[in-house]
């Protein structure tokens, strides 16, 4: 069977990813893939468990190093248990976040060293390379706006200073130089509406060029 | 303050390491030496991977991962305070156990010994406790009767033996001291206090 395809969504808080990886999934289904849909912290039973213990309001003195550790580990089983069997099955994996959220968010945010956080996931990755990775760029100002009008919980994360989401921001914009070729930036700024087309149209040619050209 | 010394005793299960440890503390303590007991892993973590193993098929390499963030913590919390403060450490199993127990393949045993040296303080005394793979099931066995301790993936004649070949290949270039695990327990204590 033909190998499936890799996409990956990033962006800062409040950048709008959950629900444009549920519009794309939605119309790749439609027409007619086999999608799989997932999301990192968790995406499996041992790292949702793992989610809970750095995402706890709890741990607040969480040391980031022991963090950078549980998410590689919660990395680990994400790919083996469920990223790599997908694509080998020739399936599309769409996963809100992967490794780049841990070399922005650890690397560059809390200073423990792209290379540092990098190196430490490649057993973790073991050559799940994304095909796509769609950067919903947004200044952090605005999404931490969004993030705060919504409903949703307050989580750890949001009670850090704003240097560390300029720092994620600078982060971002660093991967997606570096990492051209499977980058894709998206004004996100825009509406719902049309970030969904930009990516749609842009993704679904590089499926098609992938699975017509195997 | 003079820095306390690291001891880290290893070997399969059922070697008697945790009873010399006992001892060694005891030992130590009439020196007026104040010594930590420490496990690796974690008798949390311990429990929570024989869930996962169990329950939820965790990935070896997840293993690893939970392993060095339980080891780094421990490491920082307790171990090198415990160090700094003039106590010595007697760790029961460290990075070692990771390499023989995960180490699945070569590559992935340089990995794991790559990662646990960025911050696993270099022991002062490493012990070996060796023993025969049949000596080592009995034991266990009759420790999971007594205790109801459960027995772990590892636990039985094929694997243990592949075990004790694992940990000559990886404590193959390591500094250590090998102690029979056979001889009389106040016998292995003498010969632990004498190597110090």
């Amino acid at each position: 069977m033909r190998k499936g395809f890799f996409v990956t969504f990033e962006g800062g808080e409040g950048a709008g990813k959950s629900i444009q990886v549920q519009i794309l999934a939605s119309y790749l289904r439609e027409e007619g893939y086999k999608v799989t849909v997932t999301r990192e912290p968790g995406g499996t039973r041992i790292g949702e468990q793992i989610r809970s213990i750095t995402h706890s309001q709890e741990n607040v003195d969480l040391d980031s190093k022991a963090e950078a550790y549980l998410m590689a580990a919660a990395r680990a089983q994400h790919v083996a248990e469920v990223i790599s069997p997908s694509i080998d099955a020739g399936r599309i994996v769409i996963s809100d976040r992967f490794v780049d959220s841990s070399i922005v968010y650890q690397g560059y945010g809390r200073k423990l060293g792209a290379e540092f956080i990098s190196k430490l996931n490649e057993v973790a990755v073991n050559g799940a390379v994304p095909d796509v990775t769609v950067l919903l760029d947004i200044p952090f100002e605005i999404g931490m706006k969004r993030r705060h009008d919504s409903k949703k919980s307050t989580d750890r994360l949001d009670l850090q200073q704003q240097d560390f989401y300029e720092r994620v921001y600078k982060g971002y914009q660093t991967l997606a130089r570096t990492n051209a070729d499977r980058y894709v930036i998206i004004d996100a700024k825009q509406s719902v509406e049309q970030v969904a087309t930009e990516i749609r149209n842009i993704v679904s040619k590089k499926i098609k060029k992938h699975f017509n050209n195997g | 303050m003079k820095q306390g010394k690291l001891i880290v005793f290893e070997g399969v299960s059922g070697t008697g390491k945790e009873t010399q440890a006992k001892l060694l503390q005891r030992y130590l303590e009439k020196k007026h030496i104040q010594s930590v007991i420490v496990y690796h892993p974690t008798p949390e973590l311990k429990e929570l991977l024989l869930n996962w193993r169990k329950q939820r098929h965790i990935d070896v390499t997840t293993e690893v991962y939970l392993l060095l963030a339980d080891r780094y913590d421990r490491v920082r919390q307790i171990i090198n305070p415990a160090l700094k403060k003039g106590q010595w450490v007697i760790s029961l199993r460290n990075a070692v156990s990771a390499r023989v127990y995960q180490g699945t393949t070569p590559k992935m045993r340089s990995w794991i010994r790559k990662e646990f040296s960025r911050f696993e303080p270099i022991p002062y005394r490493l012990f070996h406790f060796t023993i025969t793979p049949e000596q080592a099931l009995k034991r266990i066995m009759k420790r999971h009767k007594k205790t109801g301790e459960a027995i772990g993936k590892f636990e039985n004649i094929q694997a243990l033996e592949n075990k004790l070949r694992a940990y000559r290949d990886v404590l193959h270039d390591m500094p250590h001291i090998s102690i029979d695990a056979a001889l009389a327990i106040s016998t292995i204590h003498k010969k632990i206090i004498s190597s110090l």
